[in-house]
């Protein structure tokens, strides 16, 4: 088990602070959604804690090191990221695109290519690729396209799945797709996983913890339940949310402008 | 299948550059037919001056073509992975130009001591014209695609008019620079083809080990550093092979124009964006151009020849408009 948290670290860029002074645990085995209006330094987080933003004061730590101590090549064995907007050249196959996920356990001396074809089937066969294996990137939907990537991310067979915004650009039925497959991997590989949303209604579907920004500072860090039983939701995106239950009696989430409300 | 096609393109493409290299030793001032010229290579006969033309004047000309020709679009491949963008190339990042310059200052200065002096100076020359285009083009730490070949474009014609500046003040020993800085195989012996023969094939062995390394550069950096590669040393070395290729040419040849921003694109075409292939197949277009450029030069105005930088500027100049349309610039 690796165990990941985080002291006092604050960010700036120049002179602006856009983290200050955040102390978060991450929640291991569970699926964490980081939200936050525009400008709230969710994207900088998810970059700060997987050393792709450095970060001025306080400290990382991964399992009683700290992250600045971490080889670039160990970091990509422990967890793995899948950036907002991933760029590849367009005429590669899937295959090649998620072998690239095996580039940090691959070594000058030793032979890997065994666990190598291994982990990159499992992948294929986890995001449900293996029949699109061999097609070109260019060829695929935009769906198929982030789970060629979330594959990628796959092989690296990291305990940890770090992913910006992976629905942004995609149409709702790829949306639920995408989000339906990370709670398979959640639930049936044991991934933990923490994702920045933009769409409040995936993340209260789909995650069991919700860590809230605002102006850089760390607002809620608690389940899923709790945040929306508490409001913050409702105070910090100025929205209202309602449960209602339809003809079946579940229970859905409606999410209603605020400023309307009040009229 | 599709690698079997690939592989067919290859021995194509491998087919057309012996056959080309070939055609080399025939044209020139005087025609020898084919029989002439393996009369001449395997039997060492002399048909009316073929044993001279051919031995001391067409072989340099295209070992020297063979081996500049792959090192300018290796060179520029290589500078296209590295910063994702189709228009580099040691011409329009102004790499060209500075080396010539500083193959031009240091002959004049300290002269031709050793056998690789001139390489010293090229390089040199590359690495400066290298740096200032790469750090013009900063911005808040980040490289600006479109402005890096705008700056590298005016580096690369601010070295050139140095050059042609300096030789204006300069005595007639250095009159045979002018074909130099366009870029000529006129001047190649057989000496200076066997000089560089060694140092090129080490770089080019070292740049074909790096295969795997080039194709991780072509993701987009915070992809690279997700997956543990380690992006900056990576593309730190691949520049440094590039400066050097760019250099042991230009130390030869001058400065061969278009050939390397033509190449890779050209090769990129056939084989796609895995350098597998397109590496191998942007040297073996590299060599071919260079060579067809360097026999159009010397048989269209026969006694003159015309440089065949001259002459893959002529070619290269519409193509590079061409690519500009297509990725929109």
């Amino acid at each position: 088990m690796v165990e990941i948290q985080t002291q006092d670290i604050t960010v700036k860029y120049s002179k602006q602070v856009i983290l200050d002074k955040l102390n978060i645990k991450l929640q291991q085995g569970k699926i964490t959604a980081i939200l936050g209006p525009n400008g709230s330094g969710k994207s900088t987080l998810l970059k700060t804690l997987v050393g792709l933003v450095p970060h001025q004061e306080g400290k990382i730590i991964i399992n009683d090191k700290k992250l600045a101590n971490f080889p670039k090549i160990e970091l990509a064995k422990i967890l793995s990221i899948l950036p907002q907007s991933p760029d590849s050249p367009n005429d590669i196959t899937v295959k090649q695109l998620v072998s690239y996920g095996r580039h940090a356990h691959s070594s000058w001396f030793k032979k890997t290519k065994k666990d190598d074809n291994f982990y990159v089937d499992w992948a294929l066969d986890a995001t449900n690729l293996t029949q699109l294996s061999d097609n070109y990137i260019y060829e695929l939907s935009g769906g198929q396209k982030q789970r060629s990537w979330i594959a990628m991310s796959l092989a690296q067979n990291s305990n940890y799945l770090f992913l910006d915004e992976p629905t942004t650009y995609l149409d709702i039925h790829y949306q639920f797709e995408i989000l339906s497959l990370l709670r398979d991997l959640n639930k049936k590989q044991n991934k933990t996983i923490i994702m920045v949303l933009h769409e409040l209604q995936n993340a209260i579907q789909y995650a069991d913890h919700i860590i809230v920004l605002d102006k850089g500072s760390v607002v809620a860090d608690d389940t899923t339940k709790n945040v929306l039983a508490s409001k913050i939701l409702d105070d910090v995106f100025k929205v209202r949310i309602k449960q209602v239950h339809d003809e079946n009696n579940q229970s859905h989430i409606v999410i209603c402008d605020q400023t309307k409300e009040s009229q | 299948m599709i690698t079997n096609h690939k592989i067919n393109k290859l021995i194509i493409l491998f087919i057309t550059a012996i056959t080309i290299c070939y055609t080399s030793l025939m044209l020139g001032f005087t025609y020898y037919s084919i029989t002439d010229v393996i009369d001449t290579l395997i039997y060492k006969q002399d048909i009316n001056g073929s044993y001279f033309a051919i031995f001391d004047i067409r072989i340099p000309r295209m070992l020297m073509g063979v081996l500049c020709g792959s090192m300018f679009a290796l060179s520029s491949s290589l500078l296209q992975s590295v910063f994702r963008n189709p228009m580099a190339s040691s011409e329009t990042l102004g790499i060209n130009s500075a080396s010539a310059l500083f193959v031009l200052i240091g002959i004049s200065l300290f002269g031709k001591s050793s056998e690789y002096s001139l390489l010293c100076y090229s390089l040199i020359g590359a690495a400066l014209g290298f740096t200032i285009t790469l750090f013009s083009s900063l911005d808040q730490g980040k490289i600006l695609r479109v402005r890096l070949i705008i700056v590298g474009i005016a580096i690369g014609a601010f070295f050139k008019s140095a050059s042609q500046f300096i030789m204006t003040f300069q005595d007639e020993k250095l009159s045979s620079f002018v074909s130099f800085l366009n870029g000529t195989l006129y001047s190649s012996t057989i000496e200076s083809a066997s000089a560089i023969i060694i140092p090129s094939i080490i770089v080019v062995s070292i740049t074909f080990c790096c295969i795997k390394q080039i194709d991780l550069l072509q993701l987009s950096d915070d992809v690279a550093i997700s997956i543990g590669f380690n992006v900056t040393r990576w593309k730190i070395i691949i520049i440094f092979l590039a400066l050097l290729l760019t250099a042991i040419a230009v130390s030869c040849v001058g400065s061969l124009g278009f050939i390397g921003l033509i190449s890779p694109n050209i090769a990129r075409l056939i084989f796609g964006y895995s350098n597998k292939y397109t590496l191998l197949a942007s040297s073996l277009i590299g060599i071919i151009l260079t060579i067809s450029a360097d026999i159009i030069g010397r048989i269209i105005f026969i006694p003159y020849e015309i440089a065949p930088g001259i002459i893959s500027i002529i070619i290269g100049v519409p193509y590079f408009l061409y690519i500009m349309r297509k990725l929109r610039y």
